[in-house]
């Protein structure tokens, strides 16, 4: 094998926070061979982004590296001069971001920025480099690319702006391709185009790649070798193959136990099938549609939720699953009465819930909470988690004054936290507490309708496992029923009886657990499963 | 998370005043402010008698025995004035911020929260306010209403609301889309709870600072209404000293200098002050 193109040699990387020089990459070494996709895997704060950044000599200001070397063609990069790396930088090592909301210039158009990217480091006239632009906006299969060029960063969906930022990245056909989480922010359909567009361009320009994901269903499917990081230190590194077959540390293990097998072990249903003569919620031809502005004061109505059915029994769970924009967080919430609805019928324990106004409304909010996606969001910065916890109890239910602090304490010990740390603010707990706390506030009005909105899309793979434990454990224990919201088809399985799969704000198919992950009726829920990474493509057959 | 539990509990609030102590800046004008008000309070104690006395003889320069800072035109001690003229001067500042602030939240707020008409109503209110001219306006009230120390600081509010209610509202505006606003809601917290008691707080940071720097600004203001000779003419203030001392400017400097050192020093001060408190208070800021 000829020597590797990049390699990482001992590297250390430390932060300056106020506590001093704090490493958050130690004596990691790796390296990456001429056209082969390296993946460097871990949960946030692993060091994985902050390796990318020192290859790209772009480490935050507060950062350094204290030690080590990073080789590129027998040079290396730390002893460079700013100007040299350069040079390098956008060249002939190319970076796509996670956001790409973001992470293009809102006031060029896409053309203009991957022209600039040209003129500067290939000395391009403007002529040429504008028409070099147009042909890798074509080579990143974006239709029409001629006219596309002329347009802003807005005008575009997020999986086009993903694919202008791998066109600017490979503009000057660079050696090395490091893409951070390039996918992260994308529905799943469009994350798999992604990809496929990413391993094609691979394999045509024979650029090496360095992806670095939290998903091993991911790295399954995209990557040769893989490097799996945790809090800074590499824990084990191999072939895809030998580590998803053979994983020797437990933190690996428990990685790839955490990616969905979207094939389901037929679980006895009859339970789930049992019919109940009174279903919790009933749902009918809800609609809800939002006023937009248009130029001059013109109002145009669009609709968010098309009139959809459905109904929950006591004690189980319906998902309702689709991309951004399909309406199920709206819908969700309309149930609530959180949103405005302009028709339908929302019945919850048998009271009609959209006819419902000033006092009444706020009694029965004690029937119906929710469980928020952002954990750091979620709870009010200024208040204690126990005053958090609290608070739907002062406001409503008729539990004494008197009993409210034993209930929080109680509440607090079933969401597995210490009930002493009721007196702490939300920013001295971890995500996953956080979201903990969210849970003690949804139970402590005893509601029997629970929405969980994307409850664990925020949180890292093995903290996600350990919130969904405690919320199937609480379902057991105190017969929850959950309205769960998410777009991440993997929970849904662990989670749901019944599935509400919800596109352009129509529900398309609707069904038990079973019927829909097993034997999808419709065209858009098989494309959907099909497009949720998985272990299974890097398993050898036995 | 067994480390988690002996913590001590760190309110937002406690972390913004670690802040604020590191700025040294910040920390120096805080100490001159306290002095200053300290002399407020306790110097007509500390300096008794009526400070309009004509004590001695007039243009006596600053340094003479008994009198620190000299006398003016009328002969009257400056210091005395000048000690005097702080209670006035710190708590038209304070009055005038406090209308300033009391305004421009309840319309902020409303306009910030609700939303529709009542946004649309109350803001093309506060655009009316704004594009008045300023000193022109406060000084027809003050001409109407009477030069007292009451209707001067009601001017200075009148003028000075607009910019509070539109950090209020855009604050309300962002705040408002937050998922614990959306939480307290489903946890049955009625529209006033959600206003003052859930989003308020948490809009207050940037309020606190445009407050902070409200005081000095008012302070000024005053000076500037005393100065054209818009003021009490039977209570001391900075600024109405030098209104009444300004036409011996070349001749006594001193007598305009002396108050004017003073208001300088004050509204500096509070200018280090609210700059300390926006470092302290604005999370962006905090790590550096």
């Amino acid at each position: 094998m000829s020597a590797p193109l990049l390699s990482v040699e001992n590297l250390r990387i430390e932060l300056a926070t106020r506590g001093g020089m704090v490493p958050v990459v130690d004596d990691l070494s790796l390296w990456l061979n001429p056209g082969e996709t390296l993946s460097i895997v871990g949960e946030s704060g692993s060091g994985k982004s902050m390796t990318a950044l020192a290859v790209m000599g772009l480490l935050p200001r507060i950062g350094r590296v204290a030690a080590g070397r990073i080789m590129f063609e027998g040079q290396d990069m730390i002893q460079m001069e700013d100007a040299a790396l350069r040079r390098i930088r956008g060249n002939q090592i190319g970076m796509i971001f996670q956001e790409p909301m973001t992470s293009l210039n809102p006031v060029y158009t896409v053309g203009e920025q991957i022209a600039e990217v040209l003129r500067h480091h290939q000395k391009q006239g403007a002529a040429e480099a504008w028409a070099n632009a147009v042909d890798l906006l074509d080579a990143v299969r974006i239709p029409n690319a001629k006219g596309r060029a002329a347009t802003y960063p807005h005008e575009m969906s997020g999986g086009q702006r993903q694919r202008v930022m791998i066109a600017m990245a490979l503009a000057c056909r660079p050696k090395i391709l490091i893409a951070d989480e390039p996918t992260t922010a994308l529905d799943v359909t469009v994350q798999a185009e992604i990809f496929d567009l990413m391993r094609e361009l691979a394999t045509e320009t024979q650029t090496a790649t360095i992806l670095i994901t939290h998903d091993m269903g991911v790295v399954a499917e995209m990557a040769d070798r893989v490097v799996v990081m945790l809090k800074g230190e590499k824990v084990e590194d191999g072939t895809v193959t030998d580590l998803i077959n053979r994983p020797q540390n437990d933190y690996t293990k428990s990685l790839i136990a955490s990616v969905p097998h979207l094939t389901p072990e037929t679980r006895d249903e009859s339970e789930v099938t049992a019919q109940v003569d009174q279903p919790l919620l009933s749902v009918r031809d809800l609609t809800v549609q939002f006023a937009v502005k248009k130029r001059w004061g013109k109002r145009e109505m669009f609709t968010a939720v098309n009139g959809i059915s459905f109904d929950v029994e006591r004690g189980k769970t319906l998902a309702i699953v689709g991309e951004s924009g399909s309406g199920k967080t709206t819908a969700a919430l309309a149930v609530a009465r959180l949103v405005a609805a302009q028709a339908g019928h929302v019945t919850l324990d048998s009271t009609d819930m959209l006819t419902l106004e000033g006092e009444a409304l706020r009694q029965a909010r004690a029937n119906v909470q929710v469980i928020f996606q952002d954990p750091y969001s979620s709870l009010n910065p200024r208040l204690r988690a126990g005053a958090i916890v609290r608070e739907p109890m002062d406001n409503l239910g008729n539990l004494p004054a008197a009993q409210r602090d034993a209930r929080v304490a109680e509440l607090f010990e079933q969401v597995g936290l210490h009930p002493e740390q009721m007196n702490l603010f939300p920013h001295q707990f971890s995500g996953g507490q956080r979201q903990r706390i969210s849970i003690a506030r949804a139970l402590s009005t005893n509601p029997s309708l629970i929405i969980c909105d994307e409850a664990v899309s925020a949180l890292d793979v093995i903290i996600q496992a350990q919130i969904l434990d405690l919320l199937r454990d609480l379902q057991r224990d105190l017969n929850l029923t959950y309205l769960f919201i998410s777009h991440d088809l993997g929970v849904v399985q662990q989670m749901c009886d019944h599935v509400a799969v919800m596109y352009m704000g129509d529900i398309v198919e609707y069904g038990t657990r079973n019927a829909v992950f097993a034997a999808p009726q419709k065209a858009y829920t098989r494309n959907l499963l099909a497009a949720v990474p998985s272990v299974e493509s890097a398993r050898e057959s036995v | 998370m067994s480390e988690q539990t002996h913590l001590k509990a760190r309110s937002p609030f406690a972390e913004a005043f670690e802040m604020f102590r590191r700025n040294h800046a910040a920390v120096a004008g805080l100490v001159i402010l306290l002095a200053i008000i300290g002399v407020a309070v306790l110097g007509p104690v500390l300096y008794p008698g009526n400070p309009f006395d004509m004590v001695w003889a007039p243009f006596t320069p600053p340094g003479t025995e008994g009198y620190l800072l000299g006398t003016d035109y009328l002969g009257r001690d400056l210091l005395s004035l000048l000690i005097h003229g702080a209670r006035v001067s710190l708590t038209v500042g304070l009055a005038a911020a406090f209308v300033t602030v009391t305004i421009g939240i309840t319309i902020g707020a409303l306009a910030g929260f609700y939303r529709g008409w009542v946004e649309e109503v109350l803001m093309r209110l506060t655009e009316f306010f704004q594009v008045l001219p300023t000193l022109l306006f406060s000084m027809v009230i003050v001409a109407l209403f009477g030069a007292s120390l009451l209707m001067i600081t009601i001017a200075i509010g009148l003028v000075s609301w607009p910019a509070v209610a539109r950090i209020t509202r855009a604050e309300f505006l962002r705040i408002r889309e937050l998922e614990y606003v959306t939480a307290a809601r489903a946890g049955g917290v009625r529209n006033g709870g959600l206003m003052f008691r859930v989003i308020l707080p948490n809009a207050l940071p940037p309020i606190i600072v445009q407050a902070a720097l409200m005081v000095g600004s008012a302070i000024l203001f005053e000076a500037g209404l005393s100065f054209l000779g818009l003021t009490d003419p039977n209570v001391a203030s900075w600024g109405q000293i030098i209104g009444s001392n300004r036409q011996y400017i070349l001749d006594a400097s001193y007598t305009v200098t002396v108050p004017g050192i003073a208001i300088f020093v004050t509204v500096l001060a509070i200018s280090l002050v609210g700059d300390g408190l926006n470092d302290a208070l604005n999370p962006k800021l905090r790590e550096r």
